[in-house]
């Protein structure tokens, strides 16, 4: 049995007078231990993926259809009370921009040490020396200081360790890192990422690696799926996937990210479409440059192009 | 001065005062003695990660802030202390493209408006000229004349942002300061906005400066290249110098993070990686500024200041050691026999 196993997930946010259907048939399964990414561009729900699976979507979000089935059981027909001590101590998420995570009024190492004892009791000093030992894990240096500093006190790199020390305070087991690296400097990623793998590595846990830069996911995952407007295109293993990609949009991705050199730097031409309609056929099949007429009819089903490497278009 | 040098920046520095909690007054040097030349129809890409001091020379370069000390000429001549009267004319000349597309438009006007507007100075034109002016600058990003009636929030990242090149263009400038302008932009359309600039700089003998942190973009575009580190400029010379033959280890640095992942022997680009963080303290340290970070550094680092010096023919770097870096190989070079890229990078680039 998969730890994760979301079937059908629609999600839709009212803005304004429109609907945005964001998530439009989401399947995807991680197997205990393995270390997935998922990858896309803005507006392609990966995020959305994540966040549905902790069900911390903003009010405006709405999960219309599907399971989330977490270690069997499913997470949408939870409780908020049973959902609880799901959050943070078995699924922890690690998010995007670090230094807004964190609570601007309080030390990191007093969020670090709550955290604690919500999820393992003991008393405050326990927690305290706990949230110490943490930070000196992931590697914050003078942990003692540290620990009674600010979050504005700490630079974006440091912000995202503290994020990093919160989870492994809980020891979960599926983590789920939400472009852990972005916005922070190039040398600084490679540290993060880093340590990342190594918590991940101590704790035994899975993690979901959510990323636009298909050179992390080399770096780090084994297993990889590919969003494209709200649903997944391909999914395999990274040398799969990468190596030998079936979806032309996977195909067309790499190519924007593999060449270094030419007259011209690859794109691919067109728009994303627009997430506020609905359609029936391919999301890819405007800018597609093998779309024939049935693309344009009919959704694509997924199908196994060869063992463990799934794709949805027609053609692969 | 050269005939073809369009900008000339020499010896440039600027130091901001910030008080801190204690009200003590704290100085930070954000330009360190920075020289750069721009040439006629080339680009010069900017590289350097956050506190390098690239906006602050862009800001200077626009006169948007006065440095302390050094020269900025422009087309021979010198723009620092002039005057808003004076320069205004030169603004024409010198545009820039800002990194977010979305929050550099005025939300209230059409993309017509906003594109007749950016000719505001050039007072040889009817409105009505200026008008066809900014269809025919539309059409040349590909972008078909609807848009000029539709308003920001109307338009995606990746076409606003050829929006933003056509106000740029619209003055008719000679130079165009270009700040991280795909960022913001997600990876499959990035080489659009690539493409139209290669392509403008062929038209027109435009120049460029090329701000960002994404070193494949630079590697495209660049012609010369600049790595800046802590406001001073570690490395310089031509792409192919810097990209072949990396000379300074922050340079190496860069380049091996972003190759991590890239197929081939990770474990040769983690051992340039720096360690740490850029502190306070290195601010106004002493010796290089690296020192800290820096896996090559001695105790002669952190004594001496380094300065830029020529290491080959059109190649400079700040770092006693850069000869003997370079000469212990290049791990993108040095080991093409272990260098596989993943076979579909290989497969697709076909």
């Amino acid at each position: 049995m998969a730890l994760v196993d979301i079937q059908n997930l629609h999600v839709k946010f009212h803005v304004g007078h429109d609907t945005v259907y964001a998530l439009r048939g989401v399947y995807l399964q991680v197997e205990r231990g393995a270390r997935t990414a998922i990858v896309g561009e803005s507006g392609s729900g990966k995020t959305v993926t994540a966040t549905s699976m902790l069900r911390l979507l903003p009010p405006t979000a709405r999960i219309t259809e599907g399971r989330i089935l977490f270690q069997g059981a499913d997470l949408l027909a939870l409780s908020e009370n049973e959902l609880r001590p799901i959050r943070g101590s078995q699924i922890c998420m690690v998010f995007q921009n670090a230094s807004a995570a964190l609570n601007p009024l309080y030390p990191v190492g007093q969020q670090i040490a709550d955290v604690y004892r919500q999820h393992n009791g003991g008393n405050k000093r326990e927690a305290w020396q706990r949230a110490v030992e943490v930070l000196a894990a992931t590697g914050i240096p003078h942990p003692e200081d540290r620990a009674r500093n600010y979050p504005f006190e700490y630079s974006g790199g440091m912000a995202q360790r503290a994020m990093i020390a919160m989870a492994l305070v809980c020891s979960p087991q599926l983590l789920i890192a939400d472009e852990p690296t972005s916005g922070l400097d190039v040398t600084i990623q490679v540290q993060v990422l880093d340590l990342i793998q190594e918590v991940v590595e101590k704790l035994d846990a899975t993690l979901m690696l959510i990323t636009h830069d298909i050179g992390l996911v080399s770096a780090v995952c084994d297993r990889v799926a590919v969003m494209y407007a709200g649903t997944v295109m391909e999914t395999g293993s990274v040398s799969q996937v990468l190596g030998r990609p079936a979806n032309p949009y996977t195909i067309r991705l790499l190519e924007c990210f593999a060449s270094t050199s030419g007259e011209k730097m690859p794109f691919i031409p067109g728009r994303v479409p627009d997430l506020r309609e609905q359609w029936q056929g391919c999301s890819f099949a405007e800018r597609c440059p093998r779309a024939q007429d049935i693309c344009g009819r009919e959704a694509p089903a997924v199908r196994e192009v060869e063992t463990g490497h799934y794709s949805a278009c027609h053609f692969s | 001065m050269k005939a073809d040098d369009v900008l000339v920046i020499s010896n440039a520095s600027k130091v901001f005062t910030m008080r801190r909690r204690s009200l003590k007054r704290v100085s930070m040097t954000a330009v360190d003695d920075v020289s750069l030349t721009v040439r006629r129809a080339e680009t010069v890409g900017l590289v350097g990660e956050s506190g390098s001091g690239k906006s602050t020379l862009g800001r200077a370069i626009l006169r948007l802030l006065d440095l302390d000390g050094g020269r900025i000429l422009f087309e021979g001549r010198e723009i620092q202390g002039l005057n808003e009267r004076v320069f205004r004319p030169l603004r024409a000349k010198i545009q820039m493209v800002f990194q977010n597309p979305v929050t550099s438009f005025n939300p209230t006007m059409t993309i017509g408006q906003t594109l007749v507007d950016a000719m505001r100075l050039s007072r040889h034109r009817t409105l009505k000229q200026k008008e066809q002016r900014a269809l025919a600058l539309l059409d040349q990003m590909e972008l078909d004349e609807r848009f000029a009636t539709l308003y920001p929030y109307e338009m995606s990242g990746g076409q606003l942002q050829r929006v933003a090149l056509a106000r740029a263009l619209a003055p008719e400038p000679h130079f165009i300061f270009l700040d991280e302008p795909t960022a913001a932009l997600d990876m499959s359309i990035r080489g659009q906005i690539i493409n139209l600039l290669l392509d403008l700089q062929r038209q027109s003998s435009l120049s460029f400066i090329f701000v960002s942190h994404d070193l494949r973009v630079i590697r495209y575009i660049a012609d010369r290249i600049y790595v800046m580190y802590l406001g001073q400029v570690v490395e310089t010379g031509t792409k192919h110098a810097v990209f072949e033959s990396p000379h300074h280890p922050y340079t190496r640095a860069l380049l091996a993070a972003t190759l991590i992942g890239q197929g081939g022997r990770d474990e040769v680009r983690r051992a340039e990686m720096l360690t740490g963080e850029v502190t306070q303290r290195a601010h106004d340290f002493a010796g290089c500024k690296l020192y800290g970070r820096c896996r090559y550094a001695t105790e002669r680092c952190a004594r001496e200041p380094q300065v830029l010096r020529a290491v080959a023919q059109d190649h400079w770097a700040r770092c006693w050691r850069a000869e003997e870096l370079a000469r212990s190989g290049w791990l993108v070079k040095g080991s093409a026999a272990n260098e596989e890229p993943l076979s579909g990078f290989r497969q697709v680039a076909v």
